[in-house]
């Protein structure tokens, strides 16, 4: 390369854990390991938020899917449905009000991970927000195959992440040195969509080469092994796994990535 | 003489035609060291991260094309550079050369074996939603975030929207989506002749580009 440089060998296929590492690369460890220090503390408060124990139990709830809009057959016709498309399948939201369920079941970007994003507390936002019948409709996308629901750390979250994939949205607009720690996601030229700690950043630059979320949590753990020296999350793919639900919650409330089934394309 | 003439004219029809195309999924600034003005961009391409200064990078973002422009206007190599030239952004040429050495941007021609060897060789992916259709306008599709449509377009460049990525390269999407549209029985040589659908793909490709509604990515080996 005579105007740039490469982290990696140049081959689409080759694993994005195994990439070549330069000074550049240990600097960008030494700004993860700084951010799992923050992580450890935001853990930490996530947990006293989260309520009790019998809360954490229950399953968080993610949208699945990429929305492809409204479907007018007719000049001047109503919306026949809005499609979504899942793997190779377009599943269909009948209605104005599973649209605004569905979009409901993405999150609130303002509140973060501040709360669970459970079954009952997008019925509690349905019901504040006059949106009717939003347990029934909940069940429907259920079995339409457009949210899926997973309890962090069971063993159904192993089989989860094996069922499905992130795709990323939107492109990055990196930190800036008046914050150096947060990486900004949007759009150029506009206020950013919205803005991640490094190990996030990394969630949403990567994880979409791996043909699932588990795979990408191994491949995630494996690059934090050789790059990072002495480091012990970052090389568990099941640490991995608890901040990939953290990471997919703000990103898929801020459309800057979409939940896909497995069995899609990957570069690994 | 006037087939010396005519061969320049030819070269030069040629040159215009090629079009440049980026590739690669942006990553961004990345500053180091706080309160440092040391920085690189980055660029993802397949498992590598490309990392560019100021300069490099500004040329990679105007082989996306610019939003204004008119999409009869080829973005070619001349328009790329009169734009560079407007950026005050130095050594432009030499720039966009190695960015084609090192395959950051990449020329081809609409309707030429070339434009095949590219569409073999990459993959669209999309960066936004798809916003679907209106009922004034039912034939034209859009993309964009919830309120803000960036681009419209066709059904058929639609459907590559919404499924190209979904195969491990472009040549294969349109191949797939131009067997869908025989087996639906539409009769539109757009949209049944997969060499056909890649030109048009390719002619208006940076309307998508330029707004980020997609990014050309290097194809799966799998």
């Amino acid at each position: 390369m005579s105007t740039s440089e490469t982290t990696g060998s140049g081959d689409p296929g080759s694993d994005p854990a195994r990439s070549g590492r330069t000074e550049s690369d240990r600097r960008e460890a030494d700004r993860r390991a700084a951010d799992r220090t923050e992580s450890d503390r935001s853990q930490s408060e996530r947990s006293e938020s989260d309520g009790s124990q019998a809360d954490a139990d229950v399953p968080l709830v993610f949208p699945v899917g990429h929305y492809m809009g409204p479907f007018h057959p007719t000049r001047g016709g109503p919306a026949k449905h809005h499609i979504v498309r899942v793997g190779w399948e377009t599943p269909k939201l009948p209605d104005e009000a599973h649209v605004d369920i569905w979009a409901l079941a993405h999150g609130m970007l303002a509140q973060g991970n501040a709360i669970r994003w459970t079954r009952r507390a997008i019925i509690e936002a349905a019901d504040k927000a006059d949106m009717p019948d939003a347990a029934a409709i909940l069940d429907n996308l259920a079995k339409l195959g457009l949210i899926v629901e997973v309890t962090p750390g069971t063993e159904q979250a192993r089989e989860f992440a094996s069922s499905y994939r992130l795709q990323s949205l939107l492109i990055g607009l990196g930190n800036s040195p008046d914050d150096p720690m947060l990486d900004a996601i949007g759009l150029a030229g506009v206020t950013p969509m919205v803005k991640v700690r490094p190990r996030v950043y990394e969630i949403w630059q990567w994880a979409h080469l791996w043909p699932t979320l588990w795979a990408a949590c191994e491949g995630l753990a494996s690059a934090a092994e050789e790059t990072e020296e002495g480091s012990t999350d970052a090389a568990d793919p099941e640490q991995v796994l608890d901040l990939m639900f953290e990471a997919m919650r703000t990103l898929i409330s801020s459309n800057a990535a979409y939940l896909d089934v497995a069995n899609t394309p990957s570069v690994t | 003489m006037s087939r010396v003439k005519d061969t320049i004219l030819a070269m030069a029809t040629d040159d215009a035609a090629k079009l440049l195309f980026p590739i690669g999924h942006c990553i961004g600034a990345y500053y180091d060291q706080p309160a440092s003005n040391d920085h690189v961009y980055q660029v993802r391409v397949g498992a590598d991260v490309i990392r560019l200064n100021d300069h490099q990078f500004a040329v990679w973002g105007l082989a996306h094309g610019m939003p204004d422009r008119s999409p009869e206007e080829p973005w070619n190599r001349k328009a790329l550079l009169t734009a560079a030239r407007r950026a005050a952004v130095a050594t432009s040429e030499q720039i966009l050369d190695s960015l084609i050495e090192d395959h950051l941007i990449v020329e081809t021609t609409p309707g030429t074996d070339s434009a095949v060897d590219f569409a073999r060789r990459h993959r669209l992916i999309p960066l936004m939603l798809g916003l679907g259709n209106t009922s004034e306008e039912p034939r034209l599709y859009s993309v964009g975030l919830i309120g803000l449509p960036v681009a419209s377009m066709s059904a058929m460049a639609y459907d590559l929207y919404e499924w190209a990525h979904m195969d491990a390269n472009l040549w294969l999407a349109c191949e797939g989506a131009a067997a869908t549209a025989v087996r639906v029985g539409i009769e539109d040589r757009l949209a049944t002749d997969p060499l056909r659908m890649l030109d048009a793909l390719l002619e208006t490709l940076h309307m998508l580009l330029s707004p980020n509604a997609v990014y050309l990515d290097t194809r799966l080996t799998n």
